[in-house]
């Protein structure tokens, strides 16, 4: 993860001149708009289908080479597509990207856990992160994604994809929720849920919002404040009394500080931090246009017109635009990915996760522990991590063998 | 020509957006109504105000490259019986 420490200096220079002097290290990759789910919170089905071949994306991951660290296969349902797992070789071969993250609404139980196998054999060395979709529970969940038995083949697809747990040390299984209009009064529901049942790695949310490339700009799914913050703050309030070891208190500490950015952009309405989608993060649109965002879904050119060459296509006249636009903070969103990439180039919320992290750490190095057991440590919803659970059976281990 | 559930704007029958307040049409025959239902339960007005700068964006869509595909798919099923015709709703 420090490899991205020099990345984030010449970042934040780029943006300080509003001319890109490297290429953004988080990409989110739309692989189709083909959506086996008609969710009420989306419209992105509608789009039509252009998507590039496998050899184009060759070729273009070969132009972005090493500057991406953060990867995000998105659709649509990324994983309708057979060749994901070969996009994602090539991404591996090409960016080597430290953490490749791929949502999925899991209607496919039958193919997705062996195509996700496949992308974890593609990536050995990268953290792969898959993050089941989950509005609700039962019924419910059917409802808002406009599919019946949605939630049966979800299930099965989570213990499809719980099985390959075992077997790769680089997989993170999350559960994502979108939180709507339509279901944030179920949350509670939700959340014990995950919390009694699945029992993931992570568990996070994302406020549902207005955004062009999903085509749901004036439909007020939006939750208010006053039904989101509660709902937002019992999620904080878990963060902060979990316990969590090395790389998971870093990103629960990011994961704490985002939620407070999706509260104030929600009441301020406007850029909480500085936003560097254009200039940080980016996003491949199925045909290759190329985004700042998808928020916006402006295109700054096409990779097509450019002959795979990122850099050519994110140094247009047009993407300078757009990045002058997003700096004059003529435009705000609570969007997560470019979020977390615009807090980790913010050098003061960098220096109060830092300073919170060794503070934690320090405390817990000096003081007694209370021994809360195993099972009560996995209960901590909502993150604990593959490196976590390993670290506490062999702490287990070690304390049986101690006593004995 | 259409009448729009959210803000009453006539719209062309092959419209994506309504002109008037930019929602998605189809979606808006299919859910608006109890979107709408559930906005006044939260004491919050049926039509939402949108950032303008996403409506601005938002109408570039009207010009861009899928606007024909989509209307022939409008053409082709229309507005109130889309959802059944096309999508898997559960409802």
């Amino acid at each position: 993860m420090l490899e991205v420490l020099p990345k984030i200096a010449k970042l934040q220079a780029s943006y300080a001149l509003g001319k890109p002097l490297a290429l953004p290290m988080n990409l989110t990759i739309s692989v189709s708009y083909r959506c086996n789910s008609r969710c009420k919170t989306c419209n992105v089905w509608q789009r039509p289908n252009d998507d590039f071949t496998i050899e184009e994306y060759d070729k273009t991951f070969a132009s972005v080479g090493r500057a991406a660290y953060w990867f995000t296969f998105s659709g649509g349902e990324p994983t309708l597509r057979k060749d994901l797992p070969e996009m994602v070789e090539s991404a591996y071969r090409h960016c080597r990207p430290g953490i490749i993250n791929i949502p999925t609404n899991g209607i496919q139980d039958k193919i997705i856990p062996a195509r996700i196998e496949r992308v974890l054999q593609a990536a050995p060395t990268s953290d792969v992160i898959v993050n089941l979709s989950l509005d609700g529970i039962g019924e419910k969940h059917d409802s808002v994604r406009g599919v019946k038995g949605n939630f049966e083949r979800a299930m099965r697809t989570y213990a499809g994809l719980k099985a390959l747990k075992g077997r790769y040390k680089n997989f993170t299984l999350g559960v994502h929720t979108v939180i709507s209009n339509f279901n944030v009064d179920e949350f509670e529901n939700i959340y014990q849920f995950v919390h009694n049942e699945m029992k993931p790695d992570s568990f996070i949310s994302e406020i549902a919002e207005e955004r062009v490339e999903l085509d749901t700009v004036g439909m007020g799914i939006t939750p208010p404040i006053q039904k989101y913050q509660p709902v937002i703050e019992r999620l904080q309030e878990d963060i902060r009394k979990a316990e969590f070891n090395g790389v998971s208190r870093i990103t629960q500490a990011f994961r704490d500080r985002y939620y407070d950015i999706v509260k104030r952009t929600l009441v301020e309405q406007r850029q909480i931090i500085p936003c560097l989608a254009g200039v940080a993060s980016a996003q491949i649109a199925p045909n290759g246009d190329v985004w700042t965002c998808c928020i916006r879904a402006e295109s700054v050119g096409n990779l097509r017109e450019h002959n795979y060459d990122f850099a050519a296509t994110w140094r247009t006249t047009k993407a300078d635009e757009l990045r002058r636009s997003i700096k004059a903070g003529e435009c705000y969103c609570p969007l997560a990915n470019a979020s977390y990439t615009n807090m980790l180039c913010h050098t003061p919320t960098l220096a109060s996760v830092a300073l919170e992290v060794c503070n934690v750490t320090a405390l817990s190095m000096f003081s007694s522990p209370p021994n809360h057991g195993k099972s009560a440590k996995l209960h901590a919803l909502p993150v604990i991590n593959a490196t976590d659970e390993r670290q506490m059976a062999k702490d287990h281990k070690e304390e049986v063998e101690a006593a004995v | 020509m259409t009448e729009c559930p959210q803000c009453d704007t006539m719209n062309d029958d092959d419209a994506k957006n309504c002109q008037g307040c930019r929602v998605n049409l189809y979606w808006a025959f299919q859910h608006y109504e109890e979107l709408a239902a559930l906005r006044k339960a939260n004491n919050l007005a049926p039509k939402p105000t949108s950032a303008p700068f996403l409506v601005e964006t938002s109408k570039k869509i009207d010009d861009g490259p899928a606007v024909n595909w989509l209307r022939n798919t409008i053409k082709k099923y229309g507005f109130k019986g889309a959802g059944k015709k096309v999508s898997t709703t559960a409802e």
